[in-house]
């Protein structure tokens, strides 16, 4: 809490002093609530050039809403690579949203919802005066949306663990081969055979059929397979058969008795897994979440400062924009995970 | 009207400039952005150089910033300009010339992406935007100055970043991006791809400053209609910018994860879809076309009604028709891609859409042309890059039409005439606006006058230059010179086109070096300018001097008249064949008190022509 200052006041009864906010503009380390030169004077959270403290806040206020809409933007592309592939690959979407731990998704969405909620609840306290409901709100949003990370961190971390990485990366665990491995062999399959989408039948014998011209293809894409060792494709030509199915039925059933995981989820796993387009969902998975965490981290980071801030005294209800613009873009960062937690966990 | 003193003196009288006495009595600054704030007066030798460059660079003064702007600007439209010219002499011969495939392939995408991210995009709304904009609508300053100067500094981060891009071996995609090339290439794609990313921001932050800006901080009697057409294109461009950027953003990023992660959302061979990075490009990059042009839109709107000495004709829907490009601006992106397997239903629709850009476009050149029409034109520098601008853009937005229809662009596809195309609407657009912006708003940004007859010649050499170079390939094009081609060996009746083409790209380069020799000339040695040297009506001519003062005006101005009412302010029409008459500018006027402010809501005409 800033020292009482004896200067007169104007609109400011709490006498806090706003050095800091006047960086740059010829007021720095001065603590009066009144400042100005040329001869005029204003209250010392009104930026000079603003006529009063209502534009001010307003055009804050705009300001916000406009990067707002660029964060939808931002996010609305993610949301239509999504779309356009849900499209194409139906079945495969669905079965690879069947990897995601829909508990922890949902526990994450309460976590969110909660956080939104405490945040509004340190703007009522700031236009409220009371110091103690907005920093220990601050404080509590900054607790959940934490607590958001750590169920996030265990929810990428069962994944790699698993070996669902996203893209050309895309593997099972331990010695089973990797998407990458598989190259020539799902690159000889055709992307679309009317009536036997999801056929794994079909599939192992369009491999078996194929594997000669398998073998000498080219990966047009990843670096990993040129290093494979000879025999390294031609394993993956036999795994490629039956045998790679029997293997990951195994695993994914021994190593998923921890999970909710049964013998729908198994069959599933086993399903997607043998289609190296699997990989586009769990790559828009990983970006949508990525960036999605990303906003978090950046949301903790300002509400930390507001904390700081708000416990040095520098809100009140005369002055509380950093509190509502941050909470209006906390409040945009839940409600895009509202959209990401269907779209990726649901359907 | 000298009322000039009437602020308030600075404690100690400061030692009055020597210059300052050469100014126009009535004109003289009195707290000159240029030199206010300065280092204290005991602070000599080094440490007053040093104390300079920290007052200007890191100044929240919108004025400084857009300064700073103008010559990062500038300087990257000489480096752009510079590979251009190596690109044409690369081509002045069938066979190499003077580098190797390799090499042309990187110079002529670094040239595409300096002169996009680096030149074009910043150039009218960054420069002229942040100078002229909180003066247009009577404010101290934009909303958010400290961002103002963060975008500067994001700017500069990004070009180092791209620029470094070229140190570790540059990068051969065309400014385009396209995938799969962009992913497969072994150059430095994820440098340029994070520096274009990190311009993105710049250009956000730009926009949301200068809406905010026009939103809330217009001054008393600044109404909507009584807005300079300037500040109605910089608001679409903004528009434009805040809606359009971050799309670009995540498309880069994600390129740049399809590098390093593989990611495959692009890699046909994963399932995903090279196609689907060119409808995330092209959503941006159409868009961002309007970014480039409307803006010069702007600047032509107030050289036509200054230097023709009548009201813009039809005000609205020219400022209408901005917000119209801009929206539809965004539902055009396909016809980039007709020759990219979209389906043919969406090629027609885009193809239609494409189209009715044209009506608002037409609107405004008509209206240019009926603004002119019986009014006194005066043809200083600026006027003639305006008519430069109506000449070359009317032919680079026809030719759009042209390529905009299907039959057509399959034959012309990537070849010269889009080439051509799009050089008359970007150069002989924007950069003849930028030009003649720059010329017309000179006086006001340093207090100089500059040498008319070298501004003169400077913008013949640049028509004839600019005409020389790319009319010619709209023959080259249309006769089948595939564009980006390091050679034409098949060809060999092109290498006399070529040749003039490359004759002419020297010509318009030494025109623009006139341009710039005459802006060093003016600084060292132009007349000092008054207050409103070409008579126009907009509050940066008729409420402040030249330079503006540090806090633009001294009180807040009361606007009673639309921005081209020249008859009010000059009490006459004027004949200026022979010279603009030139008002006195009052600086510091107070306000009339007990006039009615106009808040646009008490049916105040908007316009003397209104009366």
């Amino acid at each position: 809490m800033a020292t009482p200052t004896p200067t007169v006041t104007v609109d400011d009864p709490h006498g806090d002093a706003h050095a800091g906010d006047h960086a740059g503009d010829g007021h720095a380390g001065q603590a009066p609530m009144l400042v100005g030169h040329d001869g005029q004077l204003h209250p010392s959270n009104l930026q000079h050039f603003f006529v009063s403290s209502e534009q001010q806040f307003e055009a804050s206020k705009l300001g916000m809403w406009l990067f707002l809409a660029t964060e939808i933007l931002l996010f609305g592309a993610m949301f239509v690579a999504y779309g356009i592939f849900r499209v194409q690959y139906p079945e495969l979407f669905e079965a690879a949203s069947l990897q995601l731990d829909t508990v922890l998704g949902a526990t994450n969405t309460l976590v969110l919802l909660l956080s939104s909620l405490t945040m509004a609840w340190a703007i009522r306290g700031a236009q409220m005066d009371n110091r103690k409901v907005l920093i220990g709100n601050l404080v509590a949003t900054i607790v959940l949306a934490s607590g958001f990370l750590v169920v996030k961190y265990f929810e990428y971390e069962h994944k790699f663990h698993e070996g669902i990485y996203p893209g050309v990366n895309f593997e099972l665990r331990g010695d089973t081969p990797t998407v990458a491995e598989l190259d020539g062999v799902t690159a000889a399959t055709p992307l679309f055979v009317p009536g036997s989408r999801g056929d794994g039948a079909h599939d192992v014998e369009a491999v078996e059929s194929d594997a000669g011209v398998m073998t000498t293809a080219e990966s047009p894409l990843t670096g990993e397979d040129q290093a494979t060792p000879p025999g390294g494709t031609a394993r993956g030509a036999a795994v490629g058969g039956a045998g790679l199915a029997a293997t990951t039925g195994d695993q994914s059933a021994a190593g998923l008795e921890t999970e909710h995981g049964d013998a729908d989820r198994a069959a599933a796993k086993e399903a997607i897994f043998h289609d190296r387009r699997a990989g586009i969902f769990f790559s828009i998975y990983y970006m949508m979440t990525g960036v999605h965490a990303i906003h978090i981290v950046i949301g903790i980071i300002a509400i930390g400062f507001l904390t700081v801030f708000s416990i040095q005294g520098k809100y009140s209800s005369v002055w509380y924009t950093p509190v509502e613009n941050v909470g209006l873009y906390w409040h945009i960062v839940d409600i895009i995970w509202i959209f990401v937690f269907p779209l990726m966990y649901l359907i | 009207m000298e009322t000039l003193t009437q602020s308030p003196r600075p404690a100690q009288p400061a030692p009055v400039p020597r210059e300052a006495r050469q100014y126009p009595v009535g004109h003289e600054p009195v707290h000159n952005y240029l030199r206010e704030p300065r280092p204290a007066d005991d602070v000599r030798g080094l440490a007053r150089a040093w104390a300079w460059i920290k007052l200007w660079a890191l100044s929240v003064d919108h004025k400084r910033i857009g300064i700073m702007y103008l010559v990062a600007v500038s300087f990257f439209f000489s480096v752009g300009g510079l590979l251009a010219l190596g690109i044409r002499v690369e081509l002045f011969t069938v066979g190499p010339t003077i580098m190797e495939p390799d090499t042309y392939n990187r110079v002529f995408t670094m040239h595409g992406l300096v002169m996009v991210f680096l030149f074009i995009i910043p150039s009218i709304p960054a420069t002229m935007g942040n100078f002229l904009l909180p003066i247009m609508v009577g404010a101290k300053d934009v909303a958010f100055p400290r961002l103002n100067l963060l975008s500067l500094y994001v700017y500069a981060a990004g070009a180092c970043i791209a620029l470094y891009s070229i140190t570790t071996g540059g990068i051969d995609t065309g400014w385009t991006f396209y995938t799969p090339y962009s992913k497969e290439t072994g150059t430095a794609v994820i440098a340029m791809a994070l520096g274009a990313f990190v311009m993105g921001f710049s250009s956000i932050l730009t926009g949301l400053n200068f809406i905010v800006t026009i939103h809330k901080m217009r001054a008393p009697g600044m109404t909507w209609n009584r807005m300079p057409l300037f500040l109605w294109s910089i608001y679409a461009t903004s528009i434009v910018q805040i809606l359009a950027t971050p799309v670009i953003g995540i498309t880069l990023v994600l390129l740049v994860m399809e590098r390093v992660f593989g990611i495959g959302i692009f890699d046909p061979a994963l399932g995903g879809d090279p196609v689907l990075f060119q409808h995330f490009f092209w959503f941006y990059s159409h868009p961002a076309v309007y970014i480039m042009i409307l803006p010069g839109f702007g600047v032509i709107s107030e050289l036509m009604g200054t230097f023709s000495r009548q009201r813009v004709y039809g005000y609205r829907a020219v400022a209408l028709s901005s917000v119209a490009i801009a929206l539809l601006g965004f539902l055009v992106w396909g016809h980039h891609m007709f020759t990219s397997g979209q389906s043919p239903v969406s090629s027609v629709v885009f193809s239609l859409i494409t189209f009715l850009i044209g009506i608002p476009s037409g609107i405004k050149v008509f209206n240019w042309i009926w603004t002119m029409y019986k009014g006194s034109v005066w043809l200083k520098t600026p006027m003639l890059y305006a008519l430069t601008f109506l000449f070359l853009f009317t032919i680079g937005g026809v030719t759009g039409i042209m390529i905009g229809a299907l039959a057509v662009d399959i034959h012309l596809h990537d070849t010269y005439f889009i080439v051509a195309h799009f050089h008359y609407v970007m150069m002989g657009g924007t950069v003849m606006a930028f030009l003649g912006g720059i010329h017309f708003w000179w006086p006001k940004m340093t207090g100089r006058l500059y040498n008319e007859t070298l501004g003169k010649i400077s913008a013949l050499l640049v028509f004839l230059g600019f005409n020389l170079t790319f009319f010619i390939q709209f023959v080259m094009g249309s006769q089948g010179m595939p564009r980006r081609y390091y050679d034409y060996p098949d060809m060999p009746w092109l290498e006399p086109l070529h040749q003039l083409s490359t004759v002419g790209s020297f010509v318009l380069g030494l025109g623009l070096l006139v341009v710039l020799v005459n802006g060093l000339l003016s600084l060292k040695r132009g007349k000092p300018a008054p207050g409103n040297p070409w008579g126009g009506a907009t509050l940066e001519w008729t409420h402040t001097t030249s330079p503006p003062d540090h806090h633009n005006f001294h009180h807040t101005p009361l606007v009673t008249h639309g921005p081209y009412d020249y008859e009010v302010l000059f009490h006459s029409s004027g004949d200026s064949q022979g010279g603009a008459p030139i008002p006195n500018v009052e600086v510091g006027a107070p306000q009339e008190m007990g006039t009615t402010i106009d808040d646009g809501t008490t049916g105040q005409p908007d316009s003397a022509t209104d009366m």
